[in-house]
């Protein structure tokens, strides 16, 4: 059930006061004083009128950082991307609207609702700016809400000392966002662009990742792996297998073309191997499975599972959890960032659950995993 | 004509079905046009997509008729009436912006109507303001609507 406090409610112990660090940029609507939010942000905070087609608590709050001049990169499949047409502020991420708000009601309405809420997230980009504004951001978050922060870094802005002040701020977490999983696709979607120099590197990626890992310790740190860039199915595996080893979460999305990007062309993962991609990720993170428990034809397609018994399979796939949204979790170990519809039209098949699926949901997703075919 | 009610745009010499949030106006003598009022489009978040009906088809009221769709939402259109849907209007097919720009002069539908007395199930243009406003209460304690 979606809960909001009465709109009528008084502020009484939270005042959030932003100072301008951009002297001279002051008309503007720009970070740190406007961020923009998801939709389901948005619904769930009051900003914007509106409901999910299924109902259930949501409490996973995402902020994106927002600069007049956007984002320096120039990502392939991304909406925020240099080169995909359109003015940015009229841009979709993910393919709905992130509605602008200032940061200092935000701030406030969070504190508000905070018992409702899950984990929050600053998503930044890459931007000359975007490090300092997200430490004034955090700063504002940490003094007002108690909910667990996390920050998805834009690695071309970082370095050690900067994570190091993350860290030092309160942020709980760390994301990257990897998205491809091999060097080579990094460099041909994210590097080797129209409107490359932003400093995309899958070197500088790594660099981050592991200091990260090393700043914030085990399972603090997340890398985001998304299905449908390119890659095989084998190249996905074998990722899944060496975040694991580092103790660090693998979060999976699935790809789903933004119109006008240079990869809004592309389909989207069949969604048989999305669920199977789910399901083996899930037996590498909470199963012990390893790269060689896994087989692969000659073009990388998963072809089967070897298990002990196809019973643990039915029993990983019943039990539901592996078909759930990653993200990082709420002040308690629940799911805490959901993105509900973040990788779907509500009209479509869910690719990942902000739920634990129901039984008519499992029904479903079995039909679409196919196991039967995978363990033959 | 316009009256502001709760914060929303109403118009007063309609015909509405509170349950589903649509205005319901007589065009001739035995058909009337249907669409979708401010309420019903605020509470479903940005709309993406109608789907409606290929006409001429039977429809009974409370049956779906098509489906609505929006960034984070996803519901059938339920037939406020029963008759026949003898049109659909396609401007909102093609694009939903209408909807949003003059959402009581943009119909979804005009039906003719299997009986007369269907109108008698509606909330009439003379109890309209009273009823729109515990609609929209109804949606701000579920938490639904911004504030």
């Amino acid at each position: 059930m979606q809960t909001k406090l009465n709109p009528q409610t008084q502020l009484q112990d939270t005042k959030v006061v932003f100072t301008r660090t951009k002297p001279g940029r002051s008309t503007t609507k720009e970070s740190p004083e406007w961020v923009r939010i998801s939709a389901a942000s948005a619904i769930t905070l009051g900003f914007k009128s509106g409901r999910f087609a299924r109902e259930f608590d949501f409490g996973g709050i995402n902020l994106l950082l927002n600069y007049d001049d956007g984002c320096r990169s120039d990502c392939a499949y991304c909406g925020l991307a240099r080169t995909r047409p359109g003015d940015y502020e009229d841009k979709s991420f993910i393919r709905v609207e992130w509605p602008l708000v200032e940061t200092a009601p935000l701030v406030e309405r969070m504190h508000l609702l905070e018992s409702k809420l899950t984990r929050l997230c600053i998503s930044m980009v890459t931007n000359p700016y975007a490090f300092r504004d997200t430490c004034t951001i955090t700063d504002s978050i940490v003094q007002n809400v108690r909910t667990p922060l996390s920050i998805l870094v834009a690695p071309p802005t970082l370095n050690r000392t900067k994570l190091e002040e993350f860290k030092a701020r309160g942020v709980d977490m760390i994301g990257i966002g990897l998205d491809a999983v091999t060097e080579t696709l990094f460099r041909s979607l994210r590097t080797d662009v129209p409107a490359g120099g932003s400093g995309l590197s899958w070197t500088q990626y790594w660099k981050i990742v592991s200091e990260a890992r090393r700043i914030f310790g085990p399972w603090k740190v997340n890398c985001h792996t998304v299905v449908g860039l390119g890659e095989t199915d084998f190249d996905l595996v074998e990722m899944f297998d060496k975040l694991v080893g580092q103790e660090i979460f693998p979060y999976l999305f699935c790809f789903n073309p933004e119109p006008d990007s240079r990869m809004g062309a592309t389909p989207k993962a069949t969604i048989t191997r999305w669920r199977r991609i789910q399901l083996a990720k899930y037996l590498i993170e909470e199963k012990g499975y390893r790269v060689k428990d896994f087989m692969f034809d000659s073009d990388g397609s998963l072809t089967n599972i070897k298990t002990p018994s196809p019973n643990e399979l039915i029993a990983a796939a019943n039990d539901g959890i592996a078909f759930m949204t990653n993200g990082c979790p709420g002040p308690n170990g629940e799911p805490g960032c959901t993105r509900p519809y973040g990788s779907y039209k509500p009209s479509e098949s869910y690719r990942d659950y902000p739920f634990l699926p129901s039984t008519t949901d499992l029904q479903r997703i079995k039909l679409e995993l196919d196991l039967e075919g995978l363990t033959q | 004509m316009y009256k502001k009610v709760s914060g929303y745009q109403l118009r007063d010499d309609l015909f509405y079905d509170q349950n589903n949030n649509y205005w319901i106006e007589k065009d001739t003598a035995d058909t009337v046009k249907i669409g979708i009022d401010e309420l019903g489009l605020d509470i479903s978040g940005t709309i993406s997509s109608l789907s409606l009906p290929l006409p001429p088809q039977h429809v009974e009221k409370g049956e779906e008729m098509g489906a609505l769709e929006a960034e984070k939402f996803v519901g059938p259109l339920i037939a406020p009436l029963s008759g026949t849907v003898i049109e659909v209007n396609s401007e909102v097919i093609d694009g939903v912006r209408s909807l949003y720009e003059a959402p009581y002069e943009t119909w979804i539908v005009r039906m003719s109507l299997k009986d007369q007395g269907e109108l008698d199930h509606l909330v009439a243009p003379s109890g309209s303001l009273e009823s729109f406003k515990m609609r929209v209460e109804r949606y701000r304690k579920a938490g639904i609507l911004s504030w």
